[in-house]
């Protein structure tokens, strides 16, 4: 058997395993899936909401964060405006007059962990809600991550997020797709315990720990990640709630995408370096989550340049073989080359890419992503799992050579 | 973590295992399949080539009989030129089995065989008929010669397209291991592979030659 072969049959054996593992995670807990626990007591919350140059979208993010159905009472906001330059410190600064909870930490720009932390500090609540100023939580969702605070042993609770801005075009309607599915995988993850990173737009966390695992690090391009990761290292336990929604604003163009991305890449990376020792050790985050991250990571490489070699090389073949044949007068293509027998192997790609398109419209139709499934979704599913997907591995490429360069910067 | 999730880890391995390994027998089952239907065919060329080779041995030095040889061997080779051709498309779909480079090696005997029947019978033959061997690579080969290979054998397709009745056209691989081809190339100073040999004379070693093929047809 040649090794190109062997490659390719360990790559469709571990895509088969994650698949498995998935659909049997959410047939065993489908019922559960958006199910939250109801609270015992009513916590006392301190929502911090870091800004930096929010001009666009701070107004609106406050808005949403003091119409949150949750007793006042209960309610503290605080607003970061971590040295802005733009009109943001302005737009707080007016809406304080009309919102008595609203406080402002004004201070120089130290970047988003520093902020947090500084935050903190000032902080009143039992837990801290984390909420991006450019993100949108529903009414209903910080009442519904509270009651997971209920586990003495619960450091962090993240929401599910949704592209608010998916109807710009189709770049926006793409990653729309990206995080449904990503959201449901967390959820499911949620099920084994490995719940990996508790996102920016909306997550929240017991003071009490957050403090003594040191805060948010500020060495890292991705503190929500990092934060995570340093409560599971403690042996504290993170969730998500599926039915806590909170919307926000992705790029819209390419070049901020691989930026936001490239970050994203980084600071995986970074973490994973940063916790390397708990490999295979420290309970679920040892065992399973440093492992299931360094591992997708590597095999999204290692099958990108697997078929970047297969169809380079074929292309290639194709572009001299064009050459040779017109400078000397042969046939460029004939019949007999038509070869109408693919290999038995491809089955094992057309069962995974059909079970995941089913699999996939499942996922949209529980989340209610869009009321029925139209031809423009299917096709959007579709280029999503062959081009988007395929492609993806190229910001790896871009964060491992920022990491190798040591260049952190946002 | 629930008890049933804990469990998940390793039924989803069993689940993955089982879907796997039905998948590599499916395949392997229907790999086979697929040569075995291409020995059938084999089986019949081999008959058909010691039958010829045979007729030709009986009746050596009648010449009455060349025209009849000469169809006789230009049907054959066309025959086992696309039962051959159909086993290449096979082997580049099979990944699974290596039943198709040995009969590949099969293949390659009987049009050496043919070849060397073709040399003895045009010695003994008026009519003119022409032999275009071409040797070539079969193992996977570098980008550059690939496309080479690829270019000339389109070529001598559309030849023997052209010249249907005046050429036998006789594909062998060279790296099957076949001792017999071995004998020949050195007999004939036939190194570099690829190459077009005609009429046990003209050699042509690169692409910038293929136009002057046909000068050296009779």
């Amino acid at each position: 058997m040649e090794a190109i072969t062997v490659i390719y049959l360990v790559l469709m054996f571990i895509a088969l395993y994650m698949f498995s593992f998935f659909i049997m995670l959410t047939i065993r807990n489908r019922k559960e899936l958006f199910s939250y626990p109801q609270p015992k007591k009513i916590y006392s919350i301190t929502i911090l909401i870091p800004a930096y140059n929010e001009e666009e979208s701070i107004e609106d993010t406050i808005e949403h964060v003091i119409n949150l159905d949750y007793p006042k009472n209960k309610l503290e906001v605080i607003v970061i405006n971590d040295g802005s330059r733009d009109k943001t410190k302005n737009i707080i600064e007016k809406l304080r007059k009309k919102y008595s909870n609203l406080k402002l930490l004004d201070k120089e720009n130290s970047g988003k962990a520093d902020s947090l932390n500084q935050g903190i500090k000032i902080a009143r609540g039992e837990l801290i809600a984390v909420v991006d100023s450019d993100s949108f939580p529903s009414k209903e969702s910080l009442k519904k991550l509270t009651g997971y605070f209920d586990d003495e042993k619960m450091g962090a609770v993240t929401s599910f997020v949704t592209v608010r801005n998916k109807d710009n075009n189709f770049f926006a309607k793409i990653q729309s797709l990206e995080y449904v599915l990503l959201g449901w995988a967390r959820k499911l993850l949620d099920f084994v315990d490995s719940v990996y990173v508790t996102n920016g737009p909306l997550s929240l966390y017991r003071k009490k720990f957050v403090e003594e695992v040191g805060g948010f690090d500020r060495n890292t391009v991705t503190e929500d990640i990092d934060i995570t990761w340093n409560l599971l290292a403690h042996d504290y336990k993170t969730a998500m709630c599926l039915d806590a929604k909170v919307s926000t604003i992705t790029p819209n163009k390419i070049k901020p995408w691989f930026r936001q991305r490239t970050r994203w890449g980084l600071g995986g990376l970074q973490a994973i370096f940063k916790y390397k020792k708990m490999f295979l050790r420290k309970g679920m985050f040892g065992a399973f989550v440093l492992p299931f991250v360094s591992f997708s990571i590597i095999i999204s490489i290692i099958a990108f340049l697997f078929s970047s070699y297969i169809l380079l090389r074929s292309f290639l073949t194709r572009i001299l073989v064009t050459s040779y044949s017109v400078a000397n007068q042969a046939p460029l293509i004939i019949l007999q080359n038509i070869n109408l027998h693919p290999p038995v192997l491809l089955f094992y790609l057309i069962i995974l890419f059909s079970c995941s398109i089913v699999y996939y419209n499942f996922i949209l139709y529980e989340i209610e992503y869009e009321e029925k499934l139209t031809v423009k979704r299917f096709f959007n599913l579709v280029f999503y799992i062959i081009i988007y997907l395929s492609i993806y591995p190229i910001v790896w490429f871009n964060s491992i050579y920022r990491f190798a360069k040591k260049d952190y910067r946002w | 973590m629930a008890l049933g999730n804990k469990h998940i880890f390793w039924q989803a391995l069993i689940i993955a295992l089982v879907v796997f390994w039905t998948g590599l027998l499916l395949g392997t089952y229907f790999e086979r399949s697929r040569i075995d239907q291409i020995q059938k065919f084999y089986f019949d060329s081999e008959t058909e080539i010691f039958d010829l080779n045979l007729a030709s041995d009986i009746l050596g030095g009648v010449t009455d009989n060349c025209d009849l040889f000469i169809a006789r061997s230009i049907n054959f080779a066309d025959r086992i030129y696309f039962e051959a051709l159909k086993l290449e498309k096979y082997d580049d779909s099979n990944k699974l089995s290596e039943d198709a480079v040995s009969l590949h090696k099969r293949y390659d005997l009987l049009r050496i065989l043919l070849w060397k029947s073709t040399i003895d019978n045009k010695r003994n033959c008026v009519t003119k008929i022409n032999t275009v061997v071409y040797l070539y690579d079969y193992a996977d080969t570098p980008l550059n010669k690939k496309a080479i290979q690829q270019t000339m054998s389109n070529f001598l397709i559309n030849l023997k397209e052209e010249h249907k009745e005046k050429i036998i056209l006789i594909p062998i691989a060279v790296d099957t291991g076949v001792e017999s081809l071995d004998v020949l190339r050195s007999i004939y100073g036939l190194e570099e592979v690829p190459v077009i040999f005609i009429n046990e004379e003209a050699k042509i070693e690169s692409l910038d030659s293929l136009q002057s093929i046909e000068n050296f047809l009779e």
